[in-house]
Order: structure tokens, then sequence, then C-alpha cells
């Protein structure tokens, strides 16, 4: 980096989905670009649990499937209710008939980050590794810079600065748009790629050759907010759990040991059977909310992704990438007009609103602060699923009238009729 | 699996400066010490009376920071690439 005057139209921080998307969408419209990673290549300091989404990335690189490092196609979506002995498992798939596009892909994203940069990089991006910024520069109350370090030589400076530094983000913080978070406002969670040959996942989670199943978990996690899953990917399973950290505290467990029990539960462990662990790591998930959103603007900044904690269980990616777009098209207009002040930048917020991003924050709003607050959901409800089914198909010599006697007494015990109606409402916004 | 089996999956490249930059002068005072138990690599640890930090394995998640109940743990970027690359992520 140049202190020599040298000065880009935007700083992008961090060569993530919402950084990249934001990079890509100025420099396409022949922007000055500078994309800034901390990690020593794009994806090293990245973690996913989850599906790729086709919209929004089809719209920014046509026909990605075709080139795109993916992993499987998701043709099978599992949710799973677990208790400690027991796991009801629903699996629902749509035939995909081997002909692509499909709806979702997974995705390692170490390869992909990497590429999707390098597709940012072709459009004339200017992408810098191993660069890790920890403060904004600031004159007259607008940010117009950045700084990786101390002395001149390590700052940068720019018309406008986007921080998509992701959860940990220092621009969201230095420039004032939100504060470090809380730990009721983060999820943890730990996770290990286990290698296995594409044959055994596909005989293992009844796929054809190339398809993939995610699976979502419930009851894993002592009845505090968060659950267990598994990924498909070409020859590994990513395999993993989330939980809530303000929940974690109260529990006084270590994240690994949540993470051991789901491995050895006797839903999992037959799926993991004789792989081999390749990586272990970890990453915090914006659990915000809609009513926790920072400032998603300010005099020549905008966040998006995860470091404007735009991430609903279970999209995330979408969402970061959706969000990059918009900043990127905001950025584009404010240089017509060569105005970059939060004023000019106030589109921004306007645009996320109208689109799915807000829309969807908004919706799933009430149900997540249910979903911190109500502690039957995550244990209560798998426990009692997993027993009364338990003894309802249980076959002995007991009359099954007596049973089912049985089941609806302990139901009205531990919960209650009105009460599970009550609870059932107040997660509507969860369905899918 | 062995938390050290499991560190040794991953691949890092050692910055010779502690990134984990903490204030132990309200250790004493603080009871919960979740610091202690929400690390996913155990990097801190209570020790007679002492908090002892270690950085090496940190996955940079930066989960310490977040619960730390008196705000004393500033978890830094590990400069120029260094800290852990993750392979697959």
């Amino acid at each position: 980096m140049h202190a020599d005057g040298e000065k880009f139209d935007a700083i992008v921080v961090g060569a993530g989905p919402a950084g990249t998307t934001a990079a890509l969408t100025m420099a396409k419209e022949g922007m000055r670009v500078a994309l800034l990673e901390r990690g020593e290549y794009p994806g090293a300091k990245n973690v996913f649990g989850g599906v790729l989404y086709r919209w929004p990335l089809e719209e920014i690189v046509p026909k990605f499937w075709e080139t795109a490092p993916l992993e499987r196609q998701i043709v099978d979506q599992r949710f799973m209710v677990m208790s400690k002995d027991s796991g009801l498992l629903m699996s629902f798939k749509v035939d995909g008939k081997g002909k692509a596009p499909y709806n979702g892909y997974t995705a390692i994203r170490a390869k992909f980050d990497r590429w999707y940069a390098s597709r940012a990089e072709e459009a004339g991006v200017m992408l810098a590794t191993s660069i890790a910024v920890d403060d904004v520069i600031e004159e007259n109350g607008k940010v117009v810079g950045i700084r990786a370090g101390q002395g001149a030589e390590n700052e940068l400076y720019a018309d406008v600065v986007i921080g998509a530094d992701g959860v940990n983000s220092s621009v969201a913080v230095k420039a004032n748009l939100r504060s470090a978070p809380n730990p009721d406002e983060v999820a943890i969670g730990v996770k290990e790629v286990i290698e296995l040959p594409a044959e055994t996942i596909e005989a293992r989670f009844n796929l054809r050759k190339g398809e993939g199943a995610r699976m979502e978990t419930i009851g894993c996690t002592h009845g505090k907010m968060g659950g267990g899953f598994v990924y498909t990917n070409s020859n590994s399973l990513s395999v993993g759990v989330v939980i809530l950290l303000s929940h974690l505290m109260e529990l006084q467990m270590k994240p690994y040991q949540l993470l051991d029990e789901f491995k050895s539960h006797s839903m999992i462990e037959p799926l993991i059977a004789g792989g081999k662990a390749k990586e272990y790591s970890a990453h915090l998930i914006p659990e915000a909310g809609y009513s926790r959103l920072p400032r998603m603007y300010g005099n020549g900044v905008m966040i998006a992704g995860d470091a404007a904690y735009l991430c609903s269980y279970p999209e995330g990616t979408n969402l970061a990438m959706a969000s990059g777009m918009m900043v990127g098209k905001v950025a584009l207009h404010a240089k017509k007009s060569n105005d970059f002040s939060a004023k000019s930048l106030s589109i921004y917020q306007k645009m996320l609103d109208e689109s799915y991003v807000m829309k969807e924050m908004k919706r799933k709003s009430s149900s997540h602060k249910q979903l911190i607050q109500n502690q039957r959901l995550f244990g209560v409800y798998p426990d009692l699923v997993g027993e009364l089914l338990a003894d309802m198909l249980h076959i002995d010599s007991e009359p099954k009238s007596l049973k089912h006697k049985r089941a609806i007494k302990k139901f009205r015990q531990k919960v209650g009729v009105l009460r599970a109606i009550r609870d059932a409402y107040s997660v509507r916004g969860m369905a899918p | 699996m062995k938390l050290e089996e499991r560190l040794f999956l991953d691949r890092f490249n050692v910055h010779e400066e502690n990134h984990l930059i903490v204030d132990t002068s309200k250790c004493t005072e603080c009871s919960l010490k979740p610091c202690t138990f929400v690390c996913p690599v155990d990097d801190y640890n209570w020790d007679k009376g002492k908090l002892i930090i270690s950085y090496e394995g940190c996955l940079e998640c930066g989960a310490c920071e977040v619960v730390c109940p008196f705000d004393k743990i500033r978890v830094t970027s590990p400069p120029a690439g260094k800290g852990v690359n993750f392979r697959f992520g």
C-alpha cells in the first residue's frame, strides 16, 4: 500500500461472498476497486456449514455452476428431532433428474472463495491478501480510508469504504455503525470436515452420483438455542454443532463437547463411521435478528453480509451476496454524482428494506426472539417426541389404549395443549 | 476425538506475537470465567489463581472477546496472513 496519494474509488474489506460481490459489481462498471483480505488467500479465515443458493450468485456470475468449484447439488433436505438416545428424521427430496441448474450447492469455502475472488480480479479488481484492516480513517466526520497496521505506509484511501469483514467486523465497529456483539447476538459453530469416498456418502445418504443432502438437527444442545448439521461434500462430510454463545455460557460446556456428543449419537455415528477427520474449525454466526440490526451506512461507508448481521438461519451467503450487490450498485450511483455522503448512501437502506434480504430478516423477527427465550423448543419438545414415540412403537403385552392414555397425560404434564399451540404459533416465522 | 488430534489437522502459520490481548486485572473477580470453556481450542486455562493464555491453536473465532464479562479480551488479527489458514473452511 502506498501513501503517495494513490486513491481508489472504493475499498472493500473482506473477500468473502459479500465483499467479492460488491467489488465485482463495481469493477464491472469501471470503478477502481481494492479488495483487501486478511487471510493468506480468500476463504482462509472462513467457515461454512451450509448451502450456496443459485440466487443471487447467478445474477453476478451467469451459469456459475459450469465453472465454480462446487461440491454436490442439494436434492435432499433433512430435518431431525433428536433426544439423547432417539432421533426422528424427516427427509424431503426433489428429483433433480441430473439436470443443472439446481437451487443450491454445497461448497468448500477455501476453494469457492478463491475462485469467486479471481472472477473479481478478472473484472479489474485489485485483490490484496494477507492484509488485516484494523481501523478506518476519518476526516471531517467522513470515512476516507482504512488502516492495516501502524504508519502512513499502511493507510489506503478511497471515496467509499465497504465493510464486508465478517461477524467480527472492524469496519462496522470503528465506523460506529454497531458495537462488538453481545453473547446473545452471536452463536458459535464448531465443525469437522470428515473425509469419506463419494460412493460411501451416496450409499449412506440414499443419493445418486453427484447428488447431495443437508441435514439440520435440533435437540442436541442440552435444551439451548442451537442445533447440529451434516452437509455432504463430494468426498467429505461437514459435521458441526451451533449454539448461542450466551446459552453456552449457561451450560458451562466446551463447544467441542457438544460436537463429540453429536458425532457419537446413534443417528450420526453410522453416517461418519470410518471417515478421516481433515479439519477442525470454529466461527461465530450472527444471531442478532431484525430488531438489533446495525446502521447499514454512514458518511463514506457501508456494510454488508455478516458484518451487517445479515444472516438468518439457515441462510447467510445468499443474504451476503445480495447485500454486497446492493452496496455495489449504491456505490456506482454515488460515483455518478460524486456524492458519498450518508444521505447519498441512504438508498442502500431503502433497497435492503424492499429486498428479499430484509423481508426475510423481518419475517423471522418474532420467532427469533422466541427461540432465544423459550427453552422448551430445543429441549422439552425434542425429548418428549422421543419419549412418546419410543413408548408407542414399543410392542409388548400392554394394550395400546393404556399407552395412548399415558402419552396424553405426559404431554399435559410436560407442556399442555394450549401452551403447545402458543409455542407453535410463536415460531411460525421459522416455517420454510 | 482429543483436542490435540483435532488441532493437528489444521494448518497454522504461527505468528511470533500473541494476537490475543488480555488484561488479566479482573480475572480474580470473575466467578464464571467463560473464556476457559467457550474457547473451542482451550486457549484459556485457569491455573493456580492465574489465567494462562496460549494462542498458537487459535481458530480466530472471537468468542473469548464476546463472552468476557469485564470486556478485557481483544482478539486482534494476526498480521500478514499469519494465524490459521483453513484448507476447507
